[in-house]
């Protein structure tokens, strides 16, 4: 660790390249091209966020307010693919960039150039899903999920087909990368289970990522030659099985509410053990309570489509796994409180988060648990129980643990410390009003509303009132994020130091701040008091 | 902790930095691009066989 002021003086004379094009068109750098992704993130939460506003300000009373229902449709279903897509994983990569070879003492990436290719892949894939809205067919409107029969009805299904291939193949490079920087490209003495939990949970999600990417792109490409070349695979009309496609897309996208979650779970077991000031309790737990999560979701995938008529023993094996995930998921949360239990504790912006993220998204996981059970589903399926349920876990869950993982790394990345008194408000607003939004949609599911419509009974119009004025709200808090961002980029006055948090522990700390643009060209020595998680092996 | 076996503990020795750096050597570029190459083959099996299972089930 102490070899941090050495490689600093080496890296003093070559920084970033000058020209705006070869510094950020044409980077290899792990950490531009980690700001890259998060900036792109940010924006795409920004465009998923006005959808959203848009469904919100439909709902807000009964009756059709101010747009034709397949505008709706096109909305919900754009906003869920531009949020899964385009902010939550982007973000999660673009952490995973930043933060992986400098908590694992390497240079950078272990294959730069193809790292700049998964980044700007994704710019197109987005311009070419979103220009879809603006086609005479409109845009993708059967849902995220693209079941057919009715996606095969969607004029645009070939840009939004080729779009999700290009986001996959993002994916899965970025993926690879990931996996063979991790692997291979540790400093000498940062065995397996000495890295971070976070290196381990983007090592756990990226094979995740391999394993089923792949398998959506597969069953898109069925749906191209569907409708274009023929093909009956999911099509009825001619033979085929839409339910088949369901049980494709759904091993895929059960991992894949994973892979939007474990690297949350990996960031906040950085944060809760540095503002507790205490080793994470139970590291080995930690660890192979994500493998476990990891593997379960490999054989859940059914219990989205309990509702489709499977046969009773597939669905009594599907409701028992899926109740199993709630064991190492509540290995997680009780060794987080046991992290902090006991711990000299502090609440600045990115504990806050943290702990937000703890309660709520133990809310979402107890929702899901009432979803497991095959009885219960047939009422909570395709009603707002569900919407409050996804959006607990990956709004604030999610979405929570990024914004937390902002804060915790944002003076290592800028050099500055960020306003706390703003980081604070916009705490205390995000989450009061993402409560105010999502909480009433349990009432609303559970008395019968519907998801994916325009329109409803007036009998659930004050419940989808207070949502949306929850959302309108929320919506506009996290303008307070992007404020706080820039003036910690470019205004702040404060710097920070280089290990920034009393209590942060780990190799990133052992840099300066901001972060030279090259880091451990030569390798630092691990000290095991140093880590994050102690001496694991004691 | 029980005993690593011989074999991981040669896997996780050879964390050696590979990029943009001087301690670069055949042995740990040939496992880093083995490496690739399983993965790569890995997703590339993943797609085929999503197309072979949906074959099968018809």
């Amino acid at each position: 660790m102490s070899h941090a002021a050495t490689h600093d003086q080496h890296d003093d004379h070559h920084g970033a390249p000058k020209g705006f094009f070869r510094r950020w068109c044409m980077s290899t750098n792990h950490k531009d091209i980690g700001t890259l992704y998060l900036i792109f993130s940010l924006t795409m939460l920004f465009v998923g966020g006005a959808f959203a506003m848009l469904i919100r300000a439909e709902l807000f009373k009964p009756g059709m307010q101010l747009m034709q229902p397949y505008f709706f449709n096109e909305m919900t279903s754009m906003h869920a693919l531009v949020m899964i897509f385009g902010a939550i994983m982007p973000a999660f990569v673009g952490l995973g960039n930043w933060m992986i070879p400098l908590m694992v003492g390497a240079p950078d990436m272990a294959l730069p150039r193809m790292n700049n290719l998964s980044f700007w892949i994704l710019p197109f894939a987005f311009i070419m899903m979103l220009s879809t809205l603006f086609l005479p067919g409109g845009g993708p409107a059967g849902g995220w999920t693209m079941y057919p029969p009715l996606s095969l009805q969607t004029e645009s299904l070939a840009y939004a087909v080729f779009a999700i291939h290009l986001m996959g193949i993002s994916s899965i490079m970025g993926a690879i990368n990931i996996i063979a920087t991790i692997l291979n490209m540790r400093a000498p003495g940062m065995d397996l289970m000495k890295m971070p939990v976070f290196v381990w949970s983007w090592l756990i999600t990226a094979f995740l990522l391999i394993a089923v990417m792949p398998a959506l792109a597969g069953a898109v490409t069925m749906l191209l030659t569907d409708k274009y070349f023929g093909t009956n695979f999911f099509n009825p009309a001619g033979g085929g099985d839409p339910v088949l496609y369901q049980h494709i897309f759904w091993f895929f996208g059960h991992p894949e509410v994973y892979i939007m979650i474990l690297p949350a779970f990996g960031i906040i077991s950085e944060i809760v053990p540095t503002f507790a000031r205490k080793p994470i309790f139970g590291y080995k737990a930690m660890v192979f309570a994500i493998a476990c999560i990891a593997f379960l979701s490999f054989i859940v995938w059914a219990h989205h489509m309990f509702a489709v008529g499977l046969p009773l023993g597939a669905e009594i094996f599907f409701m028992y796994a899926t109740m199993l995930i709630s064991v190492p998921t509540g290995v997680k949360v009780f060794n987080w409180v046991a992290t902090m239990w006991g711990g000299s504790m502090t609440f600045e912006t990115p504990m806050l988060f943290a702990v937000a993220f703890i309660i709520l998204f133990t809310i979402g996981g107890f929702s899901g648990l009432m979803m497991s059970l095959v009885p219960a589903d047939f009422q909570y399926h395709d009603t707002y129980f569900i919407v409050a349920h996804f959006h607990y876990v990956l709004v604030s869950g999610a979405l929570f643990a990024i914004i937390a993982a902002a804060y915790y790394w944002l003076p290592k990345w800028t050099g500055n410390m960020y306003s706390e008194f703003w980081g604070k408000v916009h705490f205390w607003n995000s989450v009061i009003w993402v409560n105010v939004l999502f909480f009433p949609q349990h009432f609303l599911g559970l008395a019968g509303m519907p998801r994916r419509i325009p329109d409803y009974n007036v009998a659930f119009a004050n419940f989808n009132m207070i949502s949306s004025i929850g959302g309108f709200l929320f919506g506009a808090t996290q303008l307070i994020f992007v404020g706080v961002v820039i003036h910690c980029a470019f205004f702040s006055k404060k710097k920070a130091t280089d290990r920034v948090w009393e209590g942060a522990k780990g190799l990133e700390w052992t840099v300066p701040s901001p972060a030279p643009h090259h880091t451990f060209d030569v390798p630092p020595v691990i000290n095991d008091d140093e880590l994050a998680h102690g001496h694991v092996n004691d | 902790m029980p005993a690593m076996p011989a074999w991981l503990r040669e896997y996780q020795n050879m964390a050696q930095m590979q990029a943009h750096t001087d301690q670069t050597d055949g042995k740990s570029r040939r496992r880093l691009w083995l490496t690739v190459t399983i993965l790569a083959l890995a997703a590339l099996a993943v797609y085929v066989g999503t197309f072979l299972q949906v074959l099968l089930a018809k």
